[in-house]
């Protein structure tokens, strides 16, 4: 194995670890990013649009 | 001064507790003795049966539960190159050990909620509403909905635990197990998870003391319902002492808990002294 491969091998290696963390990480979270970004809307409007961002603070 | 304190509020309340488990009390009276009649009972009551059933398939899973996903994030963690980034993703994973288990448990009612619940809206949202429940409320998917909450069981502290632990692993035998050749899933079968093994071992009996006396999250998102679906011995215990006031029966319950905790630590340990190689 050239040193060229070896090294592309080990970034493969980082990317992989990376993103699965990111990914656990993110799932781990979001019951309490919910929470935070539905905290700021109203009732309607938790209703209408319940994935999205709010759109005024309330 | 410490002692009599712990006397007084720990271990005399709990040795009052073997003297009631004879009696018949309903709080308020004057204890009436009527011996074994409580523990008959018991051992012949279905209803702690299938809370011992439920407590049984509870605690097999949050058994794993509370290694292998631990395990695989500290693994991650481990691996990651940047002493920077490692210390991110430590703490953004611990964030969930400060939010109170109560907070977390009304998130997840709100996660299950049959009408409109997170879950059942990503369900729909990737075509598959026919999948919809109402997943608290339903007999079948009552107790597997609460056995497979705070999905991915990233348990923080054994996560930490495990990374503490493999921190302390040196460095010598990793590099020399990458000179002969050792792949890095082969370090992490042959290397990380013997040296853990004590670790792990502390991991599962906290586990299993935890969740044999796990109250909170029955009576909060469920209530041992629907019918006796989601009934575990400690919450018997409490609904029978506070709704039904029969502080006797409860007693004796929590005895026959109190052992079945008391057993099972002593066996746990014994396996620990068994195969402690690092003392």
């Amino acid at each position: 194995m050239t040193a060229n491969k070896l090294i592309h091998k080990l970034k493969l290696g980082q990317l992989f670890v990376r993103l699965s963390l990111a990914l656990l990480t993110i799932l781990m979270l979001y019951p309490m990013i919910f929470m935070l970004i539905t905290s700021l809307k109203s009732n309607p409007e938790y209703y209408s649009n319940f994935w999205g961002l709010p759109h005024e603070l309330h | 001064m410490l002692f009599l304190r712990y006397f007084i509020f720990k271990y005399y309340p709990a040795i009052l507790s073997f003297y009631y488990s004879f009696t018949r009390w309903n709080g308020f009276d004057a204890p009436i003795l009527i011996g074994f009649r409580n523990y008959v009972k018991l051992f012949s009551d279905r209803v702690f049966f299938r809370s011992l059933q439920n407590v049984s398939i509870w605690t097999v899973v949050y058994v794993l539960q509370c290694i292998i996903p631990p395990l695989l994030a500290a693994e991650l963690i481990f691996h990651i190159k940047s002493k920077r980034h490692q210390y991110l993703y430590r703490v953004l994973l611990s964030i969930p050990m400060v939010v109170p288990e109560i907070v977390n448990q009304l998130i997840w009612q709100l996660i299950y909620d049959g009408d409109g619940g997170i879950l059942n809206r990503l369900l729909e949202l990737v075509g598959m509403g026919q999948y919809a429940a109402n997943w608290l409320g339903n007999s079948s998917t009552a107790l597997w909905s609460l056995i497979l909450m705070y999905f991915p069981w990233i348990h923080a502290f054994n996560m930490l635990l495990f990374f503490s632990g493999l921190q302390g692993l040196s460095t010598d035998v990793l590099e020399s197990a990458t000179l002969d050749g050792l792949s890095a899933v082969g370090k992490v079968v042959r290397i990380h998870i013997p040296y853990l093994l004590s670790q792990f071992k502390i991991a599962i009996i906290l586990a299993i003391i935890a969740c044999l006396q796990s109250i909170t999250a029955p009576l909060v998102m469920t209530s041992g319902g629907p019918g006796y679906a989601t009934y575990t011995p400690a919450l018997y215990m409490y609904l029978s002492a506070f709704s039904s006031s029969n502080f006797g029966y409860s007693c004796a319950i929590s005895v026959v808990m109190f052992l079945l905790v008391l057993s099972l630590t002593i066996l746990s340990n014994r396996m620990k002294s068994q195969t402690d190689f690092n003392a």
